[in-house]
């Protein structure tokens, strides 16, 4: 479904501030693949989503998915097959548009955008059962600009917006750490959800190892640009929270013995 | 007082396209100030030719619209910043305008133009003149408002408001960022022509400054019907270019200014339009005589939910 091979990104490239967000990972997702990313701050699990989505170009390597190389692919293009949740409830969203009228952008992902009504009745119509879906009561309310909603609300809408059109590849980027606990266990639990009802092959970032262990059938662990540990499924259903750790302890031992002896 | 009307309704035109990028696309394009020109010289040159007025006024027109793709393209295909690309074109459209008129001033005296039929019936700064050219800015709003509803329309919305989620669902961002300055200077232009043929001539000097009667009539427009609704968002444009002209003819009529200062008092309005509509207390008072903005007082953006929660 989705090879990554070689991966290297380097951001500020010659300079003082150079940083190597991705030094040389390889990673192989199957169709129905669910991997949560853990790793510390500038890990690169971040930009693992972005030069997947394509906001980011890669320096080396190669990324194909479903058979098709797209190193060069712009992500307007990518969009068609890959959607993304961010971090920030406001980044998914057009928040001087309506609920419906987010949507009606959303559902003509990957098609051609022509003159015909954006909210049509029969779309409307359709959009009050997807939001009746997700128990918030967004359905009486798909006329109010989303800006009016809250956190959860948006992010959980960002989530509609980003699966309902059967993408083949979701991207999450740690898109509960902005909401307080409750809202982050509503929007999770969709997450969930859809990705289950749709088989969609997905990406999650996280800083929550609870959650990390929790959703999908596999684990990568980042350090420092490198993809350091992979939990399959019959591994993590077995790890802990405190193996999480024990696990990072030793990644950042050997990348350090690493740096040392280079 | 009619002739003011007349003009709020042919400069309504005019802000009607500046509404598109500076309300629409978040982008403030100063092509304006050229392209209102190019349209009027691209008008005045034809009909000395003898082309038809209506032909004649469409290429204005489409003269607009090139002008438009021009600052598109230096931003989105060079990456020039979108203000300094459309100062650039307002900049070289200057000699540009002059190449198409053959000289700063072009007189229309004695020719067929679209007002010719209006101006022998004695029509012309009478009701009927309003009328007509009311119903051509009404037009143009109802044309802004169906585009804006469509597919296209709702990912040029979202370029606008939200330029990072629209890329991610798929939104080609270079190409609605240029059809919409297109569509936005094809309106300047067409204004352009019209004006031309209402005073009965072109003059290159013509456009310099109207990017600031655009966007008074925007913001003074925005603040009297608010932009909850599209449908009023672009109607208030209209009242704005309207309100402004008012402003400006009695301003005149009563000696308290001459022509030559006109454009400080378009400064002057913008000014006071973007510092009162982001007052606080300007805003709860408009908020106040709306009933349908105060039921969408907006939520905490991350509440924490007492008790049940909102189940």
């Amino acid at each position: 479904m989705l090879i990554l091979q070689g991966a290297v990104k380097t951001f500020f490239h010659g300079t003082a501030n150079e940083r190597r967000a991705l030094r040389n990972v390889d990673l192989h997702l199957a169709e129905g693949d669910f991997a949560t990313v853990i790793g510390s701050n500038g890990a690169g699990k971040s930009t693992l989503l972005n030069v997947i989505a394509g906001t980011h170009p890669l320096d080396a390597g190669t990324l194909t998915i479903d058979g098709r190389i797209v190193g060069t692919m712009p992500e307007h293009q990518r969009a068609r097959t890959i959607a993304r949740v961010f971090q920030d409830p406001q980044a998914g969203t057009a928040p001087h548009l309506s609920i419906e009228q987010n949507l009606a952008v959303a559902e003509t992902r990957g098609k051609g955008r022509g003159l015909r009504r954006g909210v049509s009745k029969k779309r409307r119509q359709h959009y009050r059962d997807l939001l009746a879906t997700l128990g918030l009561g967004l359905e009486d309310r798909m006329r109010h600009r989303v800006g009016l909603l809250s956190g959860g609300q948006r992010q959980a809408l960002s989530l509609l917006m980003a699966s309902f059109t059967h993408p083949a590849i979701l991207l999450l980027d740690e898109h509960t750490a902005a909401l307080d606990p409750q809202r982050a266990e509503l929007v999770l639990t969709l997450t969930e959800r859809v990705v289950s009802e749709s088989g969609l092959t997905a990406l999650m970032v996280t800083h929550n190892m609870e959650q990390a262990l929790r959703m999908g059938n596999r684990l990568l662990m980042m350090h420092e640009g490198e993809i350091v540990h992979q939990l399959d499924a019959e591994q993590k259903r077995m790890a802990t929270v405190s193996d999480l750790l024990t696990l990072f302890g030793s990644a950042k031992g050997t990348v350090a013995d690493r740096t040392l002896l280079s | 007082m009619l002739v003011a009307l007349d003009q709020g309704m042919i400069f309504a035109l005019l802000a009607l396209g500046v509404f598109l990028t500076y309300r629409i696309l978040n982008m403030p394009d100063l092509t304006v100030d050229g392209s209102f020109t190019t349209g009027g010289g691209m008008a005045a040159i034809l009909l000395t030719h003898g082309v038809h007025p209506v032909a004649a006024t469409l290429a204005a027109a489409g003269a607009g619209a090139l002008a438009g793709f021009v600052t598109a393209t230096l931003h989105t295909r060079l990456r020039i910043e979108p203000l300094l690309a459309s100062i650039l074109t307002m900049i070289a459209l200057w000699s540009i305008n002059l190449r198409i008129m053959g000289k700063a001033n072009l007189s229309m005296a004695g020719l067929d133009t679209l007002f010719s039929g209006l101006k022998e019936h004695k029509l012309l700064k009478t009701w009927v003149s309003v009328l007509i050219l009311a119903t051509l800015a009404i037009l143009a709003k109802l044309l802004i408002d169906w585009f804006l509803a469509t597919d296209f329309g709702l990912a040029v919305q979202s370029t606008g408001d939200n330029p990072a989620m629209a890329a991610s669902l798929g939104i080609n961002t270079n190409t609605t960022k240029t059809v919409t300055l297109m569509i936005s200077n094809a309106l300047v232009g067409l204004a352009g022509g019209i004006q031309a043929q209402y005073q009965g001539f072109a003059d290159i000097s013509m456009g310099v400054g109207l990017i600031l009667v655009g966007l008074a009539s925007v913001i003074v427009g925005n603040a009297i019907l608010g932009t909850r609704y599209m449908f009023l968002a672009s109607l208030g444009v209209i009242v704005g270019s309207v309100v402004y002209r008012l402003v400006i003819y009695f301003a005149l009529r009563w000696k308290v200014l001459d022509t030559g200062d006109m454009k400080l008092i378009s400064a002057v309005l913008v000014v006071i339009a973007l510092v009162v509509s982001q007052s606080p207390r300007v805003r709860t008072f408009f908020q106040r005589l709306s009933p349908y903005r105060a039921k969408e007082a907006p939520e905490p953006l991350l509440h924490i939910p007492k008790g049940g929660g909102e189940h």
